[in-house]
């Protein structure tokens, strides 16, 4: 059952960050394609800033998981490494149940944040695109990372590293 | 519970998070939170942690780092290095010691279209190693010189510490970009001069290399087209007024993946990597500013960067000195703490001291990059000394950490003398900038 579960997270996580990876390489396309645009023909891409800036939300907040699953976040191994095998492990138990409790506040917020968002019908500043929406993909990455940190508590519990 | 012992507590209890190897990151986002939370309100808090991540990776400025990120992966990744290496070494193989000036003046010549100090050091190694091993070269000298050259990449823009760095104190990019010119090519300098004394003392260190004709030399400064060209589209196009920042940095990530294909030199799968790997170190950047913003927040409330600020400015001490003071904090956290993490983690306590005291905000900028450059090459953090020897075991298995570590020692001292320089000479960083902007 676990393993069905992990399986699907790392499918998951897989999806996602392809899908970030689009929108990185879009960014940087388009934002091309304006200053072509511009110098060639005189006109600017229309709303060109507010694409890039969901451009940037998908790109960053789709791969919070796969930079998880990759320990891409830095730590100070100053002292740790000096613990031994037993210890670390307890305050790595402890740091990820801490982790997965923030980030899941993190992400409830964010969802009522969205929420709110949607009812005051909040819209992007050139192209008026919905706000709400972005957010609610950022919850959405956000919930695949505690999920990730979820999964990571849940193998540190069953002696897996 | 006055705000200001609050935030000392609050201080004291990141320390000890950070000890337990939390990442950074998270224990920011952590004890800001909290420390907001029990000043201002839970709700407060709450709102601050949605709002901080959604502003900072919604933020158009800040989608400048993934895309400057992706450029010195494309780079990376389509073989920019070994032209780069090439056009040094013929100019300066022959010398003593001349193949680690090669690859010093390489890493430099790398770093201006890679903001990322291990990338820099990785590529060079898998360049400059094998060539110095083929010239008889000392495992010290050989290494020391890729993993310190390699840290000149943190302060040759496009430098992914100086964007960060400038959008946390708001200071123009452009301008901290150009300041971290001339200071990359003094550090170069010295890095050589480093190695001649070094090759002067034992020349068995670093035998001379091949001796080329000079139209060979000519011909070889085809190898510098291409980086040139980048260079000067990317920190051009920003300098005289044609693109944003964010606009720059597209276009050397387009510029770079043009180049790749044209030449052949940039299959899928490495395209492929260079956006996963684009994907892992942009979260750990912007998850580090969101962070930074949040515990910069808690901080703010309780009025301990204006305190700190206020009481520096009361001493009677020469404002060097306390700059001085603080250099140390940077050179010891440096040593055991990213340059990134700990430059995000202490700017909101240190900056307002700085510009009370009436110190340029760019030079310090410059300074503190430099300073936590030590960090990149000294134990027990050295991440460019691990990646050397990560990259080195496949074409020198005898190369080891010792090694590394002791031939670091002579660049070591040639960053102190360049930190000691541009102290005495703040002019050396903000020449360019005054004069252009």
């Amino acid at each position: 059952m676990d393993n069905q579960i992990f399986s699907f997270i790392n499918k998951f996580e897989a999806l996602l960050k392809n899908t970030a990876a689009v929108c990185l390489i879009g960014m940087a396309l388009l934002t091309g394609a304006d200053i072509l645009s511009r110098g060639m023909l005189n006109t600017p891409i229309f709303g060109v800033e507010d694409i890039v800036a969901v451009l940037a939300v998908l790109t960053t907040g789709l791969a919070l998981g796969y930079a998880q699953s990759q320990k891409a976040n830095i730590g100070v191994e100053f002292l740790y490494s000096k613990m031994n095998a037993s210890t670390r492990r307890r305050v790595k138990i402890m740091t990820t149940s801490v982790s997965v409790a923030l980030f899941g506040l993190v992400t409830w917020r964010l969802y009522l944040y969205a929420c709110s968002m949607r009812e005051a019908e909040e819209v992007s500043m050139t192209l008026e695109l919905p706000t709400d929406i972005v957010i609610f993909a950022l919850t959405f990455g956000f919930g695949c990372f505690t999920l990730t940190l979820l999964k990571e508590l849940i193998m540190l519990f069953k002696g897996e590293e | 519970m006055e705000p200001t012992t609050l935030g000392i507590i609050g201080i004291f209890v990141m320390l000890a998070l950070l000890m337990t190897r939390m990442p950074v990151a998270y224990v920011m986002t952590l004890v800001g939170f909290g420390g907001f939370s029990m000043l201002i309100s839970v709700k407060g808090g709450m709102n601050l942690l949605s709002r901080s991540f959604y502003d900072t990776f919604s933020s158009y400025s800040l989608s400048t780092i993934p895309l400057f990120i992706l450029m010195g992966q494309l780079a990376f990744n389509s073989g920019i290095s070994r032209r780069l290496y090439s056009t040094a070494y013929h100019f300066l193989g022959h010398i003593q010691g001349g193949l680690a000036m090669a690859t010093v003046a390489a890493c430099t010549a790398f770093g201006s279209v890679c903001g990322s100090s291990p990338a820099t050091a990785a590529t060079m190694a898998t360049v400059g190693i094998p060539e110095m091993k083929r010239y008889g070269y000392s495992n010290s000298l050989a290494a020391g010189s890729v993993a310190s050259g390699g840290g000149l990449g943190m302060i040759m823009p496009p430098s992914i510490v100086l964007i960060v760095y400038g959008i946390l104190t708001e200071q123009s990019i452009g301008e901290l970009f150009m300041a971290g010119i001339l200071p990359s090519v003094v550090l170069t300098i010295l890095f050589i001069i480093a190695i001649a004394i070094v090759c002067h003392r034992d020349p068995c260190l670093g035998p001379k290399g091949e001796t080329f004709p000079l139209s060979t030399k000519l011909k070889s400064l085809m190898g510098l087209v291409d980086t040139i060209a980048v260079f000067a589209l990317v920190i051009g196009g920003m300098f005289f007024g044609f693109f944003t920042p964010n606009e720059s940095a597209a276009v050397g990530v387009l510029g770079i993946l043009g180049l790749g294909i044209i030449k052949r030199q940039l299959t899928w799968q490495a395209f492929v990597n260079s956006l996963y790997e684009t994907l892992r170190t942009s979260v750990m950047v912007l998850f580090l500013v969101a962070g930074a913003l949040i515990f910069g927040k808690f901080l703010a409330v309780t009025r301990i960067p204006f305190n700190v600020a206020e009481w520096t400015a009361s001493f009677d001490l020469h404002p060097l000195i306390i700059v001085s003071m603080i250099l140390i904090v940077y050179f010891i956290g440096g040593c055991i703490m990213d340059a990134l993490a700990l430059i995000m983690l202490t700017i909101p306590v240190f900056y307002p001291v700085i510009t009370t005291l009436g110190f340029d905000p760019i030079w310090f900028g410059v300074i503190i990059v430099l300073v936590t450059q030590i960090g990149v090459i000294t134990p027990p953090v050295g991440i460019n000394v691990y990646v050397v020897y990560g990259m080195a075991q496949k074409f020198a298995p005898d190369i080891t950490l010792e090694d590394i570590f002791k031939g670091t020692m002579p660049f070591l001292l040639a960053i102190l003398i360049g930190i000691v320089l541009f102290a005495i000479f703040p002019q050396i960083i903000l020449y360019l900038p005054q004069a252009m902007y």
